[in-house]
């Protein structure tokens, strides 16, 4: 709704949901830990960059969830709008992809049969050049 | 407090240091720990210093990046006092 405008003929959510199950392994819960004031940064940085790339497109909104999160619940959204759909399409993919190489927040899954792990995105590996 | 008097002096510095994640844990629960160090110190100092004094964060420090006030850096940079310089694990948002 944030992002809705009459003169939009394209509005693109994406919301990234948490699901059960991880390589065979079953997930029962996962957890958020945000470094909240870089990432709020990063955010900005993310949204800064969309409108660098498509001048066209009108909101732009990014949520995300810390603490913990149960399985099926929503953990990011991504509200893009635009004349048309083409530039809300392609924004919404690059905001999602800029904020997993970027966006200092990090996400643990509880499992049912091993250990909890912390996960990572490969676009963090690619982004800052480490091992 | 006399910790500021000596910043001023620019005899002492003192930073923060911020841990996340696998590295809050390997650290025993340490979200952030002050530093004093001396003017000239820059960040691989600090770097270095953070790996003598917590060893069990040696192979995760491979795949971590760093941030000085809360943006990321690519290489060694000057540290001032209050400054914060957080390890930054891989990170899985989204």
């Amino acid at each position: 709704d944030r992002v809705r405008s009459p003169a939009a003929g394209a509005v693109v959510t994406f919301s990234g949901t948490t699901r059960n199950s991880f390589e065979g392994k079953t997930v029962l819960s996962l957890e958020y830990e945000a470094y909240t004031a870089m990432a709020e940064k990063e955010l900005r940085r993310v949204c800064e960059q969309v409108r660098e790339k498509w001048a066209d497109i009108i909101h732009l909104a990014i949520e995300h969830k810390t603490g913990s999160c149960p399985i099926g619940d929503t953990s990011v959204i991504i509200a893009v709008s635009s004349p048309h759909r083409a530039s809300a399409l392609e924004a919404a993919k690059f905001a999602l992809d800029t904020l997993k190489a970027n966006v200092p927040i990090w996400k643990k899954e509880i499992y049912a049969e091993s250990d909890p792990a912390w996960k990572a995105n490969k676009e963090f590996f690619e982004a800052h050049n480490v091992n | 407090d006399d910790s500021h008097h000596k910043a001023a002096d620019g005899r002492v510095m003192r930073v923060q240091v911020l841990y996340f994640a696998r590295a809050r844990e390997l650290v025993g629960g340490l979200t952030r720990e002050d530093w004093d160090i001396e003017p000239g110190w820059t960040t691989s100092d600090l770097q270095v210093a953070v790996l003598s004094r917590h060893s069990a964060l040696e192979g995760l420090l491979r795949t971590c990046a760093w941030a000085l006030n809360e943006d990321y850096i690519d290489g060694p940079a000057a540290l001032k006092d209050g400054d914060q310089l957080a390890l930054i694990p891989p990170i899985s948002g989204g």
